[in-house]
């Protein structure tokens, strides 16, 4: 046929799929590609490094030649005040603060999601009543509460900072998925959806969910920066990670009395906070202009 | 104002885009003349290049494209060399546009008559006062009722009919020497359509402008226009004056379009329309040889290697093909 | 000739909200006590301009509109009220073409899915048999089966309304609703598609609600045409008794509004004064009388109802009686 003869000229050679074109737009981006090279690394050093250093979090080295040194080849970020050393344990500080940051991401995000595409897709009453409870959630101040409510909860686990950091982090997914459902369900292809006959649950995470994915990626990607920061706040102020686990909340906090003698007690974990948190928002920003729904005319 | 004087005179316009995907070639070499007090129809599809070519006279392209070749004689200067300050003092002036979409063409934070006087102020050395009393003259010759009371109005307090005459009013406020329409019916309804083409034939002949008038419609461009240019992929396929078109397809595109889009001239209805294969091809995968030969039912192998030239096949129509229809037609 | 489809005064309010609590302070009266019928097999097309309601009432059919007031008779049966989950296996036997062929297909689904889906969601055959079906529904339409995977934004506007179609006829349904379903392709495409509807149209013995306000298009492909303005039907009959004999003023100036693709056609245009009224608040009585040079005292008093004036020719005018007698005489 000769129109299948035009189909071939017009039809790229490769399946274009929607990653594809986000992976290509985002290469462009050099800072948020370098972000990615780095979180790998960040994130491969906390997760495998500590197999590999030649100290657990607790050795504690000789009490009076071991402790307090600084930086040197044997210790790369030099050791603390009980002779450990610092380069482990901000490794495996690491691995517990990159652990709260997607953790408590992801719970939020799955609250955020249900709330956000229920309200929105629905409206009426259920939009007014989620809604509203979004909104007082959101008039209470983050960081006291967390406080409060890390020394209320009895239990010192890890689990407990990430669920109480994600109660409070799915309010603004919530508000952004909402937003787009408002949009997306006046869609035409939600319409057809509806006139095949598919059900209103299969519209919602068949056919609008996969389309909201851009934002919700963005937020998360940003989120995980924003929790790690909250939950080095909250070990800092000696309500979230407990000691001897190391996270770099509690690593800063430890270290506050050296600041003088021994600066690369804050250093270091501080850094590490500052990098890591920079790079998850370069790495946002790429990601947003990326999966900009232009991608699709 | 002599008539049969050249007013405009493009030749070998070319205008490329320089995307991450590749060169598009949006205007690749186009040629036509308009007379004064002519109406020229520049008909096409996506894709043709029509507009980009319109823009690329009022110099209005942007990164990335770039008007990379020709020349365009406007009163016997060539507008591509001018510089930026000498162009903006013809837009609006000596040129006017207007455009398809009035809603988003006006800015809806300012009343019509706001943004009328702008047009007259910029470029005319009149009072406030004369001004405002021009601006509802106009208004009147455009046909927009109590023109005293709309001189307040916002776009949106307007309907789409009106929003466009009050385009038009801007457009020939400073009595352009060239009106450039694009798609400036397409979004209207048909009644409406058919109360601006009349408005847009009685100002022409009031005012003795020329006009550009750009569309994929060919029944409108049978009303409008003295002569015709089809355009087919940045490329000018023929060029005649509208009966000659209409009555004598020479391109087998035009040829093809004539007796597939479906018109109240057609004598059977509920048949097959001999319609034309295949589909306009991407920019980036133009087709080697004539651009139209993958939908051409009388290529041969010529047409697929070579692009042919345009040529003068009878007095004053010019065709761009190697098979140029035989068969004279009357218009369906 | 059977009814397949029985439409009694259907009616459709969109409510106007406002003041703090969102309370309807006012009603568009999009769709105001409309009754017609559609026989089986054949295409019935409802036209109208900006604001007629040829849309709502297409997708009020569907339910995919509640409908405020009036009957829904589909193949006999009546469907106005009963509840969306009966509605769902009915879906099978009705589906609906959309217009935009880049919003109508989740751009996230490649196109194999979206033709299976229906087939998913009535759980019609295996995985495999569906996947069989969808080749076949795929070169019904012709496109080449090769691109299941591939995304919507890989094809052109016609091919995309290709796959829109196959999603529609996938279900080999008795009834689709077409909803302007060439307005936004090019020329060149629209005899490509409309040869497809044709086709299928034998091929499956469709009927189909055409909405389309090109009226050359109508023209073509339907069997009876309805003729609707702010809400209301003014006249309905077979296609070439509207274009040879339109009866009621307002088909009449549409008609004359509607250009030909001939340069030497001379125009007699009836020109439409006025703008569309508010369908919040049309005018009393007929709704046409502002525009209507035929307009008396009766018009603004009493609405005109649908009348067959003869042979299943209906008009709502207080000026054509039965037996096709023409009563207007022109007021100032």
């Amino acid at each position: 046929m000769a129109e299948e003869l035009i189909y071939k000229n017009e039809v790229s050679t490769r399946v274009e799929g929607y990653w594809y074109l986000v992976g290509k737009r985002l290469k462009k981006h050099k800072l948020a590609i370098f972000s990615i090279v780095i979180l790998s690394v960040i994130i491969l050093l906390c997760v495998v490094g500590p197999y590999f250093t030649r100290y657990t979090m607790n050795e504690m080295g000789n009490a009076i030649t071991d402790v307090l040194k600084t930086p040197s080849l044997k210790h790369l970020f030099g050791t603390d005040e009980l002779g450990r050393d610092v380069f482990t344990r901000v490794l495996l500080g690491g691995r517990i603060s990159l652990l709260v940051g997607f953790s408590s991401v992801f719970s939020a995000l799955l609250v955020g999601i249900i709330v956000g595409a229920y309200a929105g897709y629905y409206g009426g009453i259920l939009d007014v009543v989620l809604m509203r409870f979004t909104d007082i959630m959101f008039s209470i101040p983050v960081l006291p509460l967390l406080v409060v409510l890390s020394s209320v909860i009895p239990g010192a686990g890890v689990w407990k900072i990430v669920l109480i950091i994600a109660l409070f982090g799915w309010m603004t997914d919530a508000r952004i998925i909402r937003g787009m459902f408002l949009s997306l369900r006046e869609s035409e292809y939600s319409e057809a959806a509806k006139a095949i006959g598919a059900s209103n649950t299969r519209i919602i995470w068949r056919h609008l969910l996969p389309n909201t994915l851009a934002p919700i990626i963005v937020s998360a990607t940003l989120g995980v920066g924003g929790n790690i920061i909250y939950e080095a706040a909250l070990s800092y102020l000696g309500f979230g990670v407990m000691p001897p686990t190391p996270s770099w909340g509690n690593i800063l906090q430890n270290a506050q009395y050296a600041m003088a003698i021994a600066p690369w007690l804050v250093w270091t974990p501080g850094l590490a906070i500052l990098i890591t948190v920079i790079a998850f928002n370069f790495l946002g920003d790429g990601l947003r202009d990326a999966m900009d729904p232009r991608l699709y005319r | 104002m002599e008539k049969n004087q050249i007013l405009v005179d493009v030749k070998d316009l070319k205008t490329y885009f320089f995307t991450d995907d590749g060169v598009v070639e949006a205007v690749d070499g186009v040629s036509f003349t308009i007379k004064r007090g002519e109406v020229l129809g520049l008909v096409g599809e996506s894709g043709c290049g029509k507009s980009v070519a319109s823009l690329s006279i009022m110099r209005l392209i942007d990164k990335p494209g770039k008007i990379v070749g020709g020349e365009v004689i406007f009163k016997g200067e060539d507008l591509l060399k001018k510089t930026e300050e000498e162009i903006r003092k013809i837009r609006g002036s000596e040129i006017a546009m207007i455009f398809q979409e009035p809603m988003t063409s006006l800015n809806p934070v300012f009343t019509i008559g706001n943004q009328v006087i702008e047009a007259i102020l910029l470029h005319q050395d009149l009072s406030e006062e004369k001004a405002k009393k021009r601006t509802i003259e106009l208004l009147n010759l455009v046909g927009i009722p109590e023109p005293e009371r709309r001189f307040n109005q916002y776009p949106h307090e307007l309907s789409g009919g009106m929003r466009q005459r009050a385009m038009i009013a801007m457009a020939i406020s400073c009595n352009p020497d060239l009106l450039i329409s694009d798609e400036a019916t397409t979004a209207l309804d048909v009644t409406i359509q058919a109360q601006i083409l009349e408005l847009m034939k009685d100002l022409q002949k009031k005012i003795g402008m020329s006009v550009l008038f750009i569309t994929h419609d060919l029944a409108l461009v049978a009303e409008m226009a003295n002569n015709i240019a089809v355009t087919y992929t940045g490329k000018i396929v023929e060029y005649s004056d509208a009966r000659s078109v209409f009555k004598n397809p020479k391109h087998p595109y035009t040829y093809g379009l004539l007796r597939s889009v479906p018109s109240l001239l057609f004598e059977e209805t509920k048949v097959e329309l001999p319609a034309i294969e295949g589909m306009v091809p991407s920019p980036y995968h133009m087709p080697q040889g004539c651009h139209f030969s993958p939908r051409c039912p009388f290529a041969t192998d010529i047409c697929r290697r070579e692009m042919p030239e345009i040529e003068e096949l009878l007095a004053g129509h010019y065709v761009r093909c190697f098979h140029p229809v035989k068969v004279s037609k009357e218009a369906i | 000739m059977k009814k397949l489809i029985d439409i009694q005064n259907l009616t459709k309010f969109f409510p106007v909200l406002g003041g703090v609590f969102s309370k309807p302070v006012g009603w568009v009266k999009a769709v105001d006590d409309v009754s017609f019928h559609i026989y089986e097999g054949e295409t019935f097309s409802l036209v109208g301009e900006t604001g007629s309601g040829k849309t709502t009432t297409g997708k009020t059919i569907l339910r995919l509109i509640e409908p405020t007031k009036g009957k829904i008779i589909f193949d006999g049966k009546d469907v106005t009220s009963i509840p969306l989950s009966e509605m769902r296996p009915l879906r099978r036997s009705m589906q609906i073409i959309f217009q935009d062929p880049y919003g109508s297909l989740n751009p996230r689904l490649p196109i194999g899915e979206i033709i299976r889906e229906p087939l998913l969601v009535h759980k019609v055959g295996t995985k495999k048999e569906q996947e069989e079906r969808v080749v076949e529904i795929m070169k019904l339409v012709g496109l080449s089966p090769e691109y299941l995977h591939r995304y919507p934004h890989e094809f052109s506007g016609g091919q995309r309304q290709r796959i829109g179609i196959a999603r529609a006829v996938a279900l080999n349904p008795k009834f689709i609703v077409a909803d302007e379903p060439v307005s936004a392709l090019d020329a060149s495409i629209q005899a490509q598609v409309l040869n497809l509807l044709l086709e299928l149209q034998q091929k499956l013995a469709l009927t189909y609600l055409l909405i389309a306000h090109n009226l050359a298009v109508v023209r073509h492909i339907s069997d009876r045409v309805g003729v609707m303005y702010l809400g209301k039907l003014f006249e309905v009959t077979n296609t070439k008794e509207l274009f040879d004999n339109p009866l009621h003023p307002y088909t009449q100036a549409l008609l004359s509004a509607i250009p030909v693709p001939d340069p030497d056609a001379k125009k007699v245009r009836i020109l439409l004064h006025g703008d569309l009224p508010s369908p919040i608040n049309p005018p009393s009585g007929c709704r046409f009388r502002t525009r209507c040079r035929y307009a008396k005292d009766i018009c603004a008093e009493k609405e005109p109802p649908l009348i067959d004036v003869d042979g299943e020719h209906y008009v709502a005018c207080h000026f054509v009686k039965k037996g096709k007698k023409v009563e207007y005489t022109p007021s100032l």
